[in-house]
């Protein structure tokens, strides 16, 4: 450009300056008309484009002024409100929305306009020709100088959300239908068990009937394959009520120990006559309460334990429990489960806790079971937030394992031990099992006596007698009924022949009720069945300890008086009871009464007494009986003064002479537990007794 | 009256009920002298107490004649019904003298 200016300049120099500045300014406009045209026709392709995307993409798209009226609809936009151009200008997306939807949605977006938030949302509208649809609509804040604006794309997604919905709807029907098959089974299960469980109870009473050897075999057949029918039932029931998510679990307080030795209580005549220890061992740590399922936990252990004696011959099955983990307010129990048995084979050991898989194809034949009882024991755990699983060694034996999370109880166990009754008292253990020794060990140790152990009968009244010569006598001597050199019996006699002021003898028995009389001929103050249950054992040791001398022979007397008084029935002698009652025939006869059957009577003449008695030592109590008409004190009042004074847990149980309904309602508003009207039942009474003080005791 | 049988049905030795029936008629006599003196001096409430602790022990020991009459005189004395007492006060009275002869020829 300079080079042509500079080309025109000798046509004299002042017209030549104006031609210039012509030229130069024709030359800008030129340039800026060229500019502007570019601009032009760039801002026309850019809107051409725009509108191409905007007219033919699948999205309908909306822009909404400051004012909320809408300043632009794309043409999809209007079909899918089934709208034209002015009514999509002059109409909002959100007044065509359904009934159902309106008030929910309209809030929502007013909300985000407010609030100048991005907005977001599935809905259904209803478009101008009346059609339905599913739409996706999206939407953000634009700001500029002028404000700001809301520019958002409409999507259809009716189809998608049609597919979606019959997804669901197949897949809800599917659920159904397996929920049915579930249920079908479980009720099924639940309609066998009833007429199994006549077969059964039949087969028991006809077992009572004269029947000759052939006929009881048969019998007993029909009652072993009943039995065996039912438990695969159960099983069956559990199972699918795992499936179908129906087993509730319940959360209710209970005693882990008593459970443990309830379990071995029951696997213990599995055992038979085989030459097997069962022993059972809690540690120190493990609570006297936790809250849980103790049904469920139980089944677990119940399964694993009853395992054991099915494949061992002889040696030891152990039940052990222990704390894995504690928190604040929860513990993880680990139950271990330890057998001396034929093991189980390496590549076996992963697959039977699947349903249905036992180690052995013939195991089901020689063994029973239904391969579904260790299935359940898993998924049982599992829901306790816990596991089980196994180790083992073929030929040597298993070890089976369950953990599970269980709360920590808020009440507090009472502990019937007097600690000071038994602190440093010397214990004599006597038993050839090295087992039986190191938990026996453990349990006396803990409650701080201090023990002695022995592992044969012969040395025990030696060790006795040189005891009492070093000034250091035994107060209890433990001794195990079955040891092979001299059998506790035998340790016994020579005990109490022998010594003078011989210790208290507490015999040891894995049989059954049939040895206790043999036990009180040989002079045992006490029996106890093993596996030895701690609290039991301590509870009477303490109790037998407790005793001055002169009871103890006031109360060998009066066992000889009561020929059928066994020394087992001694265990009943941990249970007091607090009978509160003025009349004094009533008093002698409740003595009578229950001193027979074995247990201790503290009588209170009134109300009072009742209470005094019972603070005095609160611990001594498993149960008061409690007359409602007495003087100076009634049953009610009683009654309320030891709930008042925070005596919760000890049951007591009202005998009034009313037979009227509204009794019932004082006696029970009054913090009793129960009542019974006199006359007294015998029945009645030892009902009440099971009732709050052995079955509290195992549940 | 069949003491084996009475004896039997709460679980005890025929001595140990006799014991617990010496005791009965050592109480229940105490108590049978209260509601007569009681009966003098028309003080109902002393005989409905008398009457209930008879009742209450003699159910118990399954003397069920004697714990019936000794309701029906609480009852009539919780009524304040004392003329009608003498009566029942009478049969007791028998009751008792009887089970004291069978007990002591």
């Amino acid at each position: 450009m300079m080079t042509r200016e500079k080309a025109q300049e000798p046509a004299g120099m002042s017209s030549k300056k104006t031609i210039m500045d012509l030229l130069k300014r024709i030359k800008q406009i030129e340039t800026e008309q060229e500019n502007s045209q570019k601009a032009q026709k760039a801002l026309k392709e850019s809107e051409e484009r725009f509108r191409l995307i905007s007219e033919t993409i699948n999205f309908g798209v909306f822009e909404i002024g400051a004012d909320g009226s809408c300043l632009y609809a794309n043409t999809r936009y209007q079909q899918i409100f089934g709208i034209n151009l002015a009514q999509s200008l002059t109409t909002q997306w959100h007044e065509y929305l359904q009934d159902d939807d309106k008030a929910r949605v309209s809030e929502a977006w007013r909300t985000a306009i407010n609030a100048m938030e991005e907005f977001s949302v599935d809905c259904r509208i209803v478009s101008r020709s009346g059609k339905q649809r599913w739409v996706h609509v999206h939407s953000s804040p634009v700001f500029s100088d002028e404000g700001a604006r809301y520019t958002g794309t409409v999507e259809d997604i009716t189809h998608r959300k049609r597919t979606e919905q019959e997804l669901k709807k197949a897949k809800e029907e599917a659920e159904l239908g397996s929920r049915a098959k579930s249920q079908f089974l479980a009720n099924m299960s639940h309609e066998i068990r009833t007429p199994m469980n006549g077969v059964i109870g039949f087969t028991d009473l006809l077992l009572e009937t004269e029947l000759d050897e052939v006929q009881i075999d048969y019998t007993h057949t029909i009652k072993r394959s009943g039995e065996a029918l039912l438990s695969l039932i159960n099983d069956i029931l559990d199972f699918s009520k795992i499936e179908t998510g129906e087993l509730e679990f319940e959360q209710i307080d209970f005693d882990p120990e008593l459970l443990a030795y309830d379990v071995c209580d029951l696997v213990r005549p599995k055992i038979g006559s085989r030459p097997i220890e069962l022993l059972c061992s809690i540690q120190a740590d493990v609570p006297a309460l936790v809250k849980g399922d103790p049904l469920r936990f139980r089944q677990v252990i119940t399964n694993l334990l009853g395992n054991a004696p099915k494949f061992t011959e002889k040696g030891e099955i152990g039940l052990s429990l222990s704390v894995e983990e504690e928190t604040e307010t929860r513990v993880k129990l680990h139950a271990t489960i330890s057998d001396t048995g034929i093991g189980i084979p390496p590549d076996k050991i992963s697959v039977i806790f699947e349903p249905f898989q036992q180690a052995d194809g013939s195991t089901t034949r020689k063994y029973g079971g239904t391969g579904l009882g260790l299935s359940i024991c898993k998924q049982l755990a599992n829901m306790m937030n816990g596991n089980a699983w196994a180790e083992s060694r073929e030929g040597a034996g298993s070890t089976f394992h369950f953990t599970a999370w269980l709360d920590k109880s808020e009440s507090e166990m009472p502990t019937r031990v007097a600690p000071g009754v038994l602190e440093n008292k010397r214990v004599l253990l006597v038993d050839d099992h090295a087992g039986n020794r190191k938990i026996l060990k453990h349990i006396v140790t803990n409650a701080k006596m201090t023990p002695t152990c022995l592992d044969n009968g012969r040395e025990a009244a030696a060790a006795i007698n040189v005891a009492r010569g070093e000034n250091r006598p035994y107060d209890v001597c433990l001794v195990d009924l079955g040891m092979p050199d001299m059998d506790g019996y035998a340790v016994a006699r020579e005990v109490k022949k022998d010594i003078e002021k011989p210790p208290l003898l507490i015999a040891l028995s894995s049989a059954l009720e049939r040895d206790a009389q043999k036990c009180e001929a040989a002079g045992f103050d006490g029996f106890i069945a093993k596996p030895v249950r701690r609290k039991k054992l301590l509870q009477m040791i303490a109790r037998l300890l407790g005793e001055d001398p002169g009871n103890r022979l006031e109360r060998a007397k009066t066992r000889k008086m009561h020929t059928q008084y066994s020394v087992r029935e001694a265990m009943k002698q941990s249970v007091q009871i607090l009978l509160a009652e003025d009349n004094l025939v009533n008093q002698k006869l409740a003595v009578m009464m229950l001193g027979k059957a074995g247990y201790n009577v503290i009588v209170a003449a009134n109300g009072k007494e009742a209470v005094a008695a019972f603070t005095e030592n609160p611990k001594a109590y498993d149960l008061i009986f409690m007359d409602v008409q007495m003087p100076e004190m009634d049953g009610k009042a009683a009654t309320q003064t030891l709930r008042r004074l925070g005596f919760c847990e000890i049951p007591i149980v009202a005998m009034t002479a009313h037979a009227m309904k509204g009794d019932r309602e004082m006696c029970l508003e009054a913090g009793m537990n129960d009542y019974i009207t006199k006359p007294i039942k015998r029945e009645t009474v030892f009902d009440m007794i099971k009732k709050y003080v052995f079955q509290k005791e195992e549940s | 009256m069949n003491l084996t049988q009475l004896a039997e049905n709460l679980g005890l030795e025929i001595d140990e009920y006799k014991e617990l029936i010496e005791l009965f008629i050592d109480t229940g006599s105490t108590d049978f002298l209260k509601i007569q003196d009681a009966l003098a001096k028309s003080d109902a409430e002393q005989i409905m107490r008398s009457a209930h602790t008879i009742k209450g022990a003699a159910g118990n020991l399954g003397l069920l004649d004697v714990s019936e009459v000794a309701k029906a005189i609480e009852e009539s004395a919780g009524a304040n019904q004392l003329e009608a007492l003498t009566q029942a006060v009478h049969t007791l009275k028998t009751q008792f003298d009887a089970i004291d002869t069978f007990m002591h020829g």
